[in-house]
């Protein structure tokens, strides 16, 4: 609760700035805001009364569990993108942007109520379509832009038609009351069928899931590389989270009428998604690809259907935002250095950054879920609460999956140990602390597991 | 607790050597593994015969929600491939004291990191941290290799990786399923899966997934491919860690977790396994008669070695299981010898080829001596520490299939045949012009490898303190394997 509304203040403030002219500290301020939030957000941890706002929100844990893992993501993916706000061209425009993101986020992770859901998706998106295309002058951006917002309006479409679909059945917003309707031998079951395809679709498309994901490689590929990182990360974890939610507690029992379409997407997300990053020429593609793959395995949480599946989901995305994180900001780095991202210019950099080489090892080593690192657990943990309540083929192919994926994330290290290069990459300090933040993260995550998987 | 000192120690050693940089590193590794070799004599020494559970144990919670400890502690077979370990590091890291390396710091750190996970997999008395420990030792290896490896190294790693890994997966997935079927709450440890009642059908199938992940480890033919690139291609250091310990983990695997937990899995589809480990021996005993590379020569025997081990293992005989835990002691020192007396010779003549080589005796007598016994230990002669583990694999292996014996033992024929004319080609013969330059031992040389002669005879003439703690340990195995029958 404290959360959205300092984010929402910390927004205002990005405005203020522009007006009263003290941009020029706002990067700082929004730092310093955005950790007072992640500690204010831990205060709300067994809140006595989580829903609030005639029951739009409900902070119960899970939530607060999401908005920490979103919060903290932010201040990372903040600390790593201060290129952006040091041209000092829209500085103002561009944090408040994602800070009002970030509020939708928050609101796409907490809501109680499905208008609550739709106007959290239609803040986050927003900003993104803006986002995307924040390099003016790039070609690329502005393609990114446009086809993100097609793309996203078109899934937006899909979602409000099946909101709606689903109140004609139903009469009710509130996602507790969808779910009473649901549980007790629902009437108009032809609306709440084709309610629940539509909503599949249009999360799927959110989630860039297969074969919904066309739009995404592009997108990715063609926006400047920290709003890639920000759309990998952050909008994802509030998708994914919102996907969760809507469909374990409202059509929870229902659940034989989406688990088939949904495991298919499942699968051949995972499988897809890997296949077509080994063929990547590009990191920045690559992690692209990758990301729509553990989208894929997220799916996993949604069908497991049950508490450990939510635990699974905050774990699991704590451990990809934080190793995403580092990968995009060692691509940034060499994107700075050799102007692109091509597998090629990563060759021989592990023999001189040592620190760089350790935090790309580790944080692909933890994509690839190799223990003992924290994307070994996560993935651990969805297989378990998936196979709680269901037989062991679907986790078969995402074991699959996760061996192909072996292929190109060592491929990455591989080069960096590759060639002659004697080249040292100039690395800021603010940087440096992030990659060591983003190592012990996912090592400490790994070796105490328990600290994320607490009750709620 | 000293177990769980005897696995933190080379960690911490090991991560303290990524951050120093200078001559010391090779001194503290030295050091440290030292340090773990008298801890590790220290439990050998002070172990309880009598009793069959594990000892020194430390049982902390771990992962509660998952019902997974971090339980440590050893029993007989753990002890011998522990001591075994702890034996071998001193020795690899004074061979790769020998050589330069470019950034040693980060190639001692690694030994020792690799030295953590061996122990761990050792001692886990908890199915997943089995698995984390299992995949935790993989890492280092394919960093030593990759980074330190001949020209060829990216290719071959990857091979390397991509082949253990997928085989480790399947075991991820039965341990799973395996877990799901304690009894609520469920929970890993080994104990509590060796309790499984589980169906023949069951075990038919996890059988399978298991084997897949210890034959790619071991290696069994057919899944040896990887085995001969990645044991030649990688630096010497790499090489021993690899066949001296590593290959041990597939047989540890299978005596742990295979044998104890699907017994009647073993029991209908271990004649497939067993065949399997008697092709690879004789295949890979012909394909070294035919090398003409001295350390893939090697590779290949250390291969057949490991293959006669696994059909010990698999004949499910009293006689082939212990005899599989002493020869795995026993070809550990061997090949630790074996690779290191080639590595003399290339570092010296800069060739591995055979048939450049020559006449080396008249220049080098104490090299060629040494050469010699290690060979004899290799080949198995009596009173060499090769001998009484062959003895009783094949002895084992007759027990269960006279015939198979009469195969494996072929094994000990052609081990001879392609040991002897290597030795002849290189060591005997006339003079080549690139043996010229080669000369005797010096000290540093002599103190590795005459403490390992040591131990060849040792072990030859007096095996009775291994076996004294192999026999309960095996014994105990059987009531195990027992009761899951049932």
């Amino acid at each position: 609760m404290k959360a959205l509304i300092l984010l929402s203040g910390l927004g205002f403030l990005g405005i203020l700035s522009e007006i009263l002219n003290f941009k020029k500290i706002i990067y700082k301020l929004t730092i310093v805001g955005l950790i007072l939030t992640l500690g204010i957000t831990f205060l709300e941890w067994d809140n006595p009364a989580p829903l609030q706002f005639s029951n739009m929100v409900n902070f119960d844990n899970l939530a607060i569990s999401f908005i920490a893992v979103l919060v903290l993501t932010a201040i990372l993916w903040f600390l790593t993108s201060a290129p952006i706000f040091e041209d000092n061209e829209h500085v103002a425009d561009k944090t408040t942007l994602i800070l009002f993101a970030l509020v939708g986020a928050v609101c796409m992770v907490s809501y109680h109520n499905v208008t609550m859901l739709f106007i959290g998706i239609e803040i986050l998106s927003i900003c993104m379509y803006v986002m995307a295309g924040s390099k003016k002058g790039d070609l690329g951006s502005n393609e990114s832009s446009m086809k993100y917002f097609l793309m996203g309006a078109f899934a937006t479409g899909f979602l409000l038609m099946g909101i709606a679909f689903i109140y004609g059945a139903t009469a009710s917003f509130d996602i507790a009351e969808i779910k009473m309707y649901m549980e007790n031998s629902p009437e108009h079951l032809e609306l709440v069928y084709t309610g629940i395809l539509l909503l599949v679709i249009g999360l799927s498309f959110k989630i860039s899931a297969v074969p919904f994901h066309f739009w995404a490689p592009d997108v990715y590929d063609g926006a400047p590389i920290q709003v890639t990182s920000l759309m990998s990360t952050i909008v994802k974890t509030a998708a994914i989270a919102a996907f969760y939610k809507l469909f374990t507690v409202s059509f929870g029992s229902q659940s034989e009428t989406w688990e088939c379409t949904l495991s298919y997407i499942a699968g051949i997300t995972i499988i897809l998604g890997n296949l077509i990053a080994v063929f990547q020429s590009s990191a920045k593609r690559m992690l692209a690809y990758s990301g729509i793959s553990h989208a894929g395995y997220l799916l996993l949480a949604i069908l497991a259907n049950n508490a450990s599946g939510g635990n699974a989901l905050v774990y699991y995305t704590l451990a990809y935002s934080v190793a995403t994180i580092a990968a995009f900001a060692i691509i940034t780095l060499v994107l700075q250095a050799k102007g692109n991202t091509n597998f090629s210019s990563f060759e021989g950099l592990g023999k001189k950054n040592p620190l760089l080489a350790l935090a790309t090892i580790i944080s692909m080593l933890s994509l690839a879920g190799i223990p003992p690192f924290a994307g070994f657990f996560g993935k651990y943990y969805l297989f378990t609460s998936y196979l709680e309540n269901h037989g062991i083929g679907l986790v078969v192919v995402a074991l699959i999956g996760s061996a192909i994926s072996i292929y190109y994330y060592f491929r990455l290290i591989v080069t960096m140990f590759k060639g002659e290069s004697e080249e040292v990459i100039p690395m800021s300090g603010t940087v440096k602390l992030v990659l060591i933040l983003c190592i012990l993260f996912t090592v400490a995550l790994g070796i105490f597991p328990d600290v994320m998987s607490g009750g709620w | 607790m000293i177990t769980t000192t005897l696995l933190f120690f080379p960690l911490v050693i090991g991560i303290l050597l990524f951050f120093l940089k200078g001559e010391n590193v090779k001194k503290i590794a030295l050091g440290a593994s030292l340090i773990e070799l008298v801890l590790g004599v220290t439990e050998f020494v002070q172990f309880d015969k009598k009793q069959v559970l594990a000892q020194y144990a430390t049982n902390i919670p771990w992962i509660k929600g998952m019902g997974i400890n971090f339980h440590v502690g050893m029993d007989g077979i753990s002890l011998v491939l522990v001591l075994l370990t702890t034996l071998l590091l001193p020795f690899i890291i004074m061979v790769a004291n020998r050589n330069t390396y470019k950034n040693p710091s980060s190639l001692y750190g690694l030994i020792l990191l690799m030295q953590f996970g061996l122990i761990g997999v050792f001692t886990a008395q908890d199915a997943f941290l089995f698995y984390i420990f299992w995949e935790v030792a993989l890492i280092p290896i394919y960093f030593i290799a990759l980074l330190w490896g001949g020209a060829d190294r990216i290719r071959i790693t990857f091979k390397f990786f991509i082949y253990t890994l997928a085989g480790s997966l399947l075991m991820l997935a039965a341990l799973i399923y395996l877990y799901l079927q304690t009894p609520l709450p469920h929970n890993f440890s080994l104990q509590a899966l060796y309790d499984l009642q589980l169906t023949e059908g069951t075990q038919n199938w996890v059988f399978w997934m298991l084997f897949f992940a210890f034959a790619i480890k071991m290696p069994i033919f057919p899944f040896h491919s990887w085995l001969a690139d990645t044991y030649t291609d990688a630096p010497t250091p790499g090489t021993m860690l690899l066949s001296g310990v590593m290959s041990k983990m597939g047989v540890y695997g299978a005596l742990k977790i295979l044998l104890p937990i699907v017994p009647m899995g073993v029991n209908n589809y271990g004649p497939y396994a067993i065949t399997l480990a008697v092709i690879g021996v004789i295949y890979a005993s012909l394909l070294a008669m035919f090398q003409k590379d001295y350390k893939r020569l090697i590779a290949y025997s250390s291969a057949a070695h490991v293959g006669l081990i696994a059909a010990g293992v698999f004949s499910m005989t009293h006689n082939g299981i212990a005899g599989a835990v002493v020869q795995m002691f026993a070809h550990g020192i061997s090949a630790v010898g074996l690779f290191y007396v080639v590595d003399i010779l290339v570092n010296r003549t800069n060739t591995r080829q055979l048939n450049e080589l020559g006449g080396i005796r008249t220049v080098a007598p104490v090299y060629a001596t040494s050469f010699m016994i290690i060979m004899m230990a290799s080949i198995a002669l009596p009173l060499t520490s090769g001998f009484i583990g062959e003895f009783l694999l094949l002895v084992g292996i007759y027990e269960y299939n006279y015939w198979l014996a009469g195969f494996a033992g072929l094994s000990t024929i052609l081990g001879a045949v392609y040991m002897l004319k290597s030795y002849q080609v290189s060591i005997l013969g006339d003079k080549s012009a690139i043996s010229d330059k080669f000369f005797d031992l010096v000290w540093q040389e002599k103190i590795i490898l005459f403490p390992l002669i040591i131990l060849i005879f040792v072990l030859g003439v007096y095996p009775k303190p291994l076996l004294d703690v192999i026999t309960p340990a095996v014994k105990n195995l059987y009531t195990i394997m027992e009761i899951t029958i049932k």
